[in-house]
C-alpha cells in the first residue's frame, strides 16, 4: 500500500513534464499534420484527374515530407521519454532506492495512474489556459 | 513448429517480468512512427517504380496495335491506302 502511494507521488512529475514537453514540442500537431499528408496523398492516389506524371512528381514530394514529419515527431518523443525517465529514475534515487528501480515500477498501477496523472494535469492545464486566454 | 519457436513460446510461459512497459500515449507515438516511415516509404515506391513500370507497359501495346494496324494495311494492299493514286490511274 505504501509503495503504491510512494509510486504515484513519484510518477507525478515524470508524466507532467512527458506531457508539457508533448505540448511544447508541438508533436502532437505535428502528427496531425502527417496523417493529413498521408490523406491527401490517397486522395492524389484515387484521384482520376491527376495525371501519373503529376501523381509521380507529387508522390514523391508528399513521402518526403512524411518522412521528415516523421523524423520530428520521432525525435519530440525521444527527448519528452529521456527526460520524464531520467527524471524519475532522479526520484527513485532520491526517495526509494531500496529496491531495484526495474522492481518497482513494474506494476499494473504504474499505467494507470500515470494516465489518471495525465489526464488530470491535461483537463487542468486546458482550464488554465482558457482563463488566461479569457483574461488576456 | 521450429526449436526457436517452441523455446522461445516454453520461456513465455515462465517469464516472471517483462522489463518492457509503455504507456499508451509512447504506444501510439511509436505506432504513429513506424506507421509514418512504413506510408512514405510506400509512397516514394509508388512513385519511383509503380508508376514507370505502369507508363513501360502501358507503351507497349499500344506500339503492338500500331505494328498490327500497319501489318493489316501492308496485307490489303497500297491501293487503298493511296487512293488518289488510284483514281489517277
Amino acid at each position: 500500500m505504501i509503495d503504491g502511494v510512494i509510486r504515484f507521488l513519484v510518477l507525478i512529475a515524470p508524466t507532467c513534464i512527458f506531457i508539457e514537453l508533448i505540448i511544447r514540442l508541438r508533436t502532437v500537431r505535428k502528427a496531425r499534420r502527417m496523417m493529413q499528408i498521408v490523406n491527401r496523398s490517397l486522395k492524389v492516389i484515387s484521384s482520376k484527374k491527376i495525371s501519373e506524371h503529376w501523381k509521380e512528381k507529387a508522390l514523391l514530394a508528399y513521402s518526403r515530407r512524411i518522412m521528415s514529419v516523421t523524423i520530428i515527431v520521432f525525435f519530440g518523443l525521444l527527448v519528452a521519454l529521456i527526460s520524464a525517465s531520467s527524471v524519475l529514475a532522479l526520484e527513485w534515487k532520491l526517495f526509494v532506492s531500496s529496491t531495484p528501480f526495474m522492481i518497482f515500477f513494474d506494476h499494473k498501477d504504474v499505467v494507470l495512474s500515470s494516465c489518471f496523472i495525465a489526464l488530470v494535469y491535461g483537463w487542468a492545464r486546458t482550464k488554465v489556459c482558457e482563463r488566461t486566454l479569457f483574461r488576456a | 513448429m521450429s526449436a526457436r519457436t517452441a523455446v522461445a513460446s516454453v520461456s513465455f510461459l515462465f517469464s516472471d517480468i517483462a522489463f518492457g512497459y509503455i504507456g499508451p500515449g509512447m504506444g501510439l507515438g511509436t505506432l504513429g512512427v513506424i506507421l509514418g516511415v512504413v506510408v512514405s516509404i510506400f509512397l516514394a515506391l509508388v512513385a519511383v517504380v509503380w508508376y514507370p513500370i505502369k507508363r513501360i507497359f502501358r507503351k507497349s501495346p499500344k506500339r503492338t496495335d500500331d505494328d498490327r494496324s500497319n501489318e493489316e494495311d501492308d496485307k490489303s494492299g497500297n491501293e487503298e491506302s493511296y487512293p488518289k493514286d488510284k483514281g489517277d490511274d
